[in-house]
């Protein structure tokens, strides 16, 4: 197209002739209908994407409509019928109205619901576009054994608390076992706890390493004072089951489940790490 | 243990009559049977458009108050927005499925439509802020003219206890769940024809509600006197006018924020004494949210000013909602440490955060609640939805990232008194004032009777009298239960009584309650992600009751007054971090509080034919001084990690709230088949969903329990107390 303008030749400006020949050489020019063409196009652009930006234009789009059926079929278990959807159409746009009213109000700014609702949206564009790397029984299976301790069977144990109420210190409970050991029923004070199966971990969460180790050295059937953070307790061990290692075959369904979970969260992190990186990050010291 | 009841009713009975005239009570089993009163549940705040809720009048009280599926099934309800005003007209439904014939669907029109935008167009009154068409009208005027009226047409076509309250904003404070009864639903309202097209006009009148929050709610800054009502809101025997904050053109107090502001609540307290003190209720909310009290702002609530409410208004000011909705929220409760900023300092609500979904002044034994029931004060345990929206999801879907509907996750179980007869909104409110009420949460129980009775001659114990004794009280409490009423005997008390005996009886308490089996209203059936770390499999959706605890204090003085030693006093902001009593005033703790019992199900008895109910009695021998049991109770053994102590007490929810993932500790690792999509529609009639949602927060790859799915597994129930009275000890003055 380009070797075409430089073809053209240069009209006398004198020559009404000549000028009507030009102008009928022009109207056949190529390079104007490209013009033309090209200036309607923009035009059309111009007016429908300007429309569209314009903050004091609401458009009322096929969009709109699918997702007012789609929330009224949600509610209703039917799609709208046209006086309905004509309706839906004006409460949507009543919020609409709403919605701009308040964004130029500033009424989005400060408002943590506003806030996690388009974080959560926003994440959800991210999801969308991550796209899980492909993986093979070997990549499980070296992913599951890095992971082993989240699918072992842990030690788990069998016990019983005496309670007592109020006093726990080292005295009255030793004072309460004796009474324990000699026939006195586990619920003579305050109650009996009863733990079945509880794992190692959570028992040192919740009463602390010195009583776990305590309760793994325990005799079974005999009541024992124990030191837990809280103060002394009453307990009774009943049985220990042996940890036992998890089998790759058995769990693979749900190691490949976990596989995709972790793998995706990375993904994840690593998208929304990477726009972080077009914002200038300034951390202020915290109020006092 | 399985030893548990076989007897019939009529078994029962004999065995009741029997033990009355071992316990020396005269009236016999059939007296429980008599009585007219049942356990009903109910919500008493809860918001629509015309505050900042997100649905119609009509849509919450269908979802609240209805018995299809998708709807929760509340016996009672009171509708209860934000005082202050707003632009929204939500009498509007959003749909045709949704209008009645009085107040059809409007075509074009929605529940967030403006009020000026409503056809034909309703014009705000009094002093009108913001620009045409989208101006704010005030409370009083939308409850008076608008939304009372639809409540009463409710009430009539529905045929449910419904009526109108306030979330009122506080002067001084944050907020409170209250109302004024006067004039609401009259009783001859059953007798009124209701129109069959378009327009009610009530007979009854919310005008006492719309007064008062005219005169006394800090969001009300209009200075009309309410338009055409020219109302006047002076308090009999308070300085009103002579007050140099009282605004004469108004004709009410000023009361800004902070002690101005808490010195015009208390006279709110008092003009609801004076003018209205068995058709009033004042309950603060989600008391411990906005932190400790503020004297230069608007923040939370003190013991002192509990004291002070019960005080001026006894009868009025009876309770706390200290187990706050937001149950599914990032922050449950939206409690939340550095919260709120006093005097340029970031304080946490108070406690931090929840303590299994309620407050520290409600969560923690010997804490305010307990140094308030210590004084022998009415004082009452209170819980709501606070419904606004689902957060990311729809209002219709199943999955919530912020609130529960009402009746859907927390349950106000009422005494109501109505003699068989459609409850009236006095039935409602003498039940909240009765303290004859427990709270729970995820349908753990929706059965209890609670009792004590006294029992003499303990100087000359014999196994068998006692036996029969115990047997007896079971008994009465298993009967009750199953009748969903209360024990109704001289001798004996039940919750919110006082139980007065000489020194050296020995107290029979018994207990019994109804786990129901079946399905809750959560939408999983994967496993309690928060019982998976004691190795317990338990689907989400069928909680099973693990343990009650009884928990015991004294009562040792009569209720103070302002002046009197350790009367206020704030709870520490430390408290995250330090949870410990001996940082906490003597004003806001009572440490004679304590666990006295704890069951399970090796120590209470499973009814042989109907398994759902459990029972449990014990005895309280010889007591020699004033004092108070009440129960609390849990899905969730002792010795949870991140959920509950060894002792059983809740942990902070800092470790399920997603609003800071680096705190979450508790996987949830079941994956399921049926696990829609964020993006898709989950509403009523779906299958349960079987794996962790794709709307929990994930943390190094793992999803973890949060929002809705952290609140299904932490279930309490919460009773009030009874006060047992010993003759020559401190007397138990605020309970009647």
């Amino acid at each position: 197209m380009m070797s075409t303008v430089f073809s053209t030749p240069i009209p006398d400006k004198n020559d009404s002739s000549s000028r009507h020949t030009t102008l009928s050489n022009w109207l056949r020019e190529p390079l104007l209908h490209f013009i033309l063409l090209g200036g309607l196009l923009f035009a059309i652009h111009h007016f429908l994407v300007g429309r569209a930006d314009d903050s004091r234009t609401i458009i009322v789009d096929v969009a709109v409509d699918n997702q007012a059926k789609q929330l009224f079929k949600t509610s209703h278990g039917r799609e709208p019928n046209t006086q309905e959807l004509e309706a839906l159409r004006r409460v949507w746009l009543d919020n609409e109205v709403l919605y701009r009213e308040g964004l130029a109000m500033g009424l989005d700014r400060g408002d943590p619901t506003l806030r996690e609702r388009v974080i959560f949206k926003a994440l959800s564009v991210v999801d969308a576009n991550v796209k899980l790397p492909p993986y093979d029984d070997k990549l499980l299976r070296d992913w599951f054994e890095h992971h082993r301790a989240k699918y072992d069977e842990p030690a788990r144990y069998d016990f019983q608390e005496a309670v007592l109420s109020g006093d726990n210190s080292e005295t009255a409970v030793r004072a309460f076992v004796v009474s324990l050991n000699a026939g006195t029923p586990g619920d003579a004070k305050a109650g009996l706890r009863v733990f079945k199966s509880r794992p190692q971990a959570s028992i040192v969460q919740s009463y602390g390493d010195e009583f776990a180790e305590t309760l793994r050295q325990a005799s079974t059937g005999v009541w024992q004072a124990m030191p837990t953070r809280d103060g002394w307790r009453a307990i009774r061990l009943e049985s220990i089951t042996p940890p036992k290692p998890a089998d790759y075959e058995t769990l693979r369904g749900v190691v490949l489940q976990d596989w995709k979970d972790a793998t995706a969260a990375e993904l994840r992190s690593e998208a929304v790490h990477a726009l972080a990186r077009k914002y200038a990050i300034q951390i202020e010291p915290e109020a006092k | 243990m399985s030893t548990g009841f076989s007897r019939s009713q009529v078994a029962l009975a004999v065995t009741a009559a029997l033990g009355a005239a071992v316990l020396g009570v005269a009236p016999s089993i059939t007296d429980a049977a008599n009585n007219s009163g049942t356990y009903m549940s109910g919500d008493f705040h809860n918001h629509t458009t015309c505050s900042d809720g997100s649905i119609s009048m009509q849509k919450l009280v269908k979802k609240s108050t209805g018995k299809d599926d998708g709807t929760f099934g509340l016996d009672w309800f009171v509708q209860a927005g934000h005082g202050g005003n707003g632009n929204r007209n939500c009498t509007l439904v959003e749909d045709s499925d949704l209008g009645t014939p009085a107040y059809p669907f409007v075509e074009g029109q929605g529940p967030t439509t403006t009020w000026q935008n409503s056809n034909p167009p309703i014009q705000p009154e009094g002093d009108v802020s913001g620009s045409p068409p989208n101006q704010n009208m005030w409370r009083w005027q939308s409850i008076q003219q608008y939304q009372y009226p639809l409540m009463e047409y409710l009430n009539a076509y529905l045929n449910r206890p419904l009526f109108i309250g306030v979330e009122s904003v506080v002067a001084g404070h944050e907020h409170t769940s209250m109302s004024v009864i006067t004039g609401q639903i009259p009783k001859k309202l059953s007798r009124v024809k209701l129109p069959n097209g378009p327009g009610y006009t009530p007979i009854g009148n919310a005008n006492a509600l719309a007064q008062w929050q005219y005169c006394f709610d800090r969001g009300n800054s209009d200075t009309s006197r309410g338009a055409d009502n020219q109302w006047d809101c002076s308090v009999p025997g308070s300085p009103n006018s002579a007050s140099p904050d009282w605004n004469a053109a108004a004709a009410k107090l000023n009361g800004a924020n902070g002690e101005l502001g808490h010195a015009k609540t208390v006279e709110a307290l008092k003009w609801m004494k004076e003018f209205h003190s068995d058709a009033s209720y004042y309950v603060p909310a989600h008391l411990e949210r906005a932190g400790p009290f503020n004297p230069s702002g608007n923040n939370g609530f003190n013991v002192e000013h509990l004291r002070d409410f019960n005080n001026a208004a006894p009868k009025v000011a009876f309770g706390f909602e200290t187990q706050p909705g937001h149950g599914a929220s990032s922050d449950r409760g939206e409690y939340y440490p550095n919260r709120n900023t006093i005097g340029g300092i970031k304080v946490d609500s108070v406690g931090g955060t929840t303590w299994g979904g309620t407050g520290i002044y409600g969560a923690q034994i010997g804490g305010v609640w307990d140094a308030l029931l210590g004084e022998g004060r009415s004082w009452w345990f209170f819980a709501s939805s606070d419904w606004h929206n689902r957060g990311s999801f729809g209002p219709d879907d199943r999955r919530s990232t912020q609130d529960f509907y009402p009746g859907e996750y927390q349950r106000d179980f009422v005494m109501v008194r109505n003699s068989g007869n459609k409850p009236q909104p006095q039935d409602i409110v003498d039940g909240l004032r009765s303290g004859n009420s427990f709270v729970a949460s995820g349908q753990l129980i929706d059965r209890l009777a609670f009792v004590a009775c006294a029992s003499y001659g303990s100087d000359r114990p014999t196994p068998v009298r006692d036996f029969v004794q115990n047997s007896v009280v079971e008994s009465l409490a298993l009967t009750a239960a199953m009748r969903n009423t209360d024990v109704d005997l001289g001798k004996c008390a039940t919750l919110g009584e006082k139980l007065s005996v000489r020194p050296g009886a020995d107290i029979v308490v018994a207990v019994s309650v109804r786990d129901p089996s079946g399905t809750n209203y959560s939408p999983y059936s994967f496993d309690n992600p928060s019982l998976l770390q004691v190795g317990i499999h338990q689907p989400l959706n069928a909680p099973v009751l693990d343990h009650v605890d009884v928990i015991r204090g004294m009562v040792t003085s009569l209720p103070k007054k302002s002046g009197d030693p350790d009367y206020a006093g704030a709870w520490p902001n430390t408290w995250l971090s330090n949870p410990d009593m001996s940082t906490v005033p003597a004003a806001a703790k009572n440490t004679t509080a304590a666990l006295y019992k704890t069951f399970d199900d090796t120590t209470w008895s499973t009814v042989k034919r109907n398994s759902e109910f459990k029972t449990m009695v014990f005895r309280i021998p010889a007591v020699q001084a004033s004092q108070y049991i009440r129960l609390r109770g849990t899905n969730l053994p002792a010795g949870v990690p991140y959920e509950i102590d060894a002792d059983g007490n809740p942990l902070a929810d800092l470790y399920t709230n997603a609003s800071n993932t680096a705190n979450l500790k508790i996987a949830c690792t079941t994956v399921g088949t049926n696990v829609p999509a964020n993006s898709d529609p989950y509403s009523a009639g779906s299958a349960p969903i079987d794996g962790c949602p794709n709307h929990l927060p994930v943390v190094n790859g793992q999803k973890m329990s949060a929002y809705d799915v952290a609140a299904w597994a932490d279930l309490w129930f919460y009773s009030n107390p009874i006060f047992i009275e010993v003759k020559g000890s401190t007397q138990v003055a605020g309970v009647e």
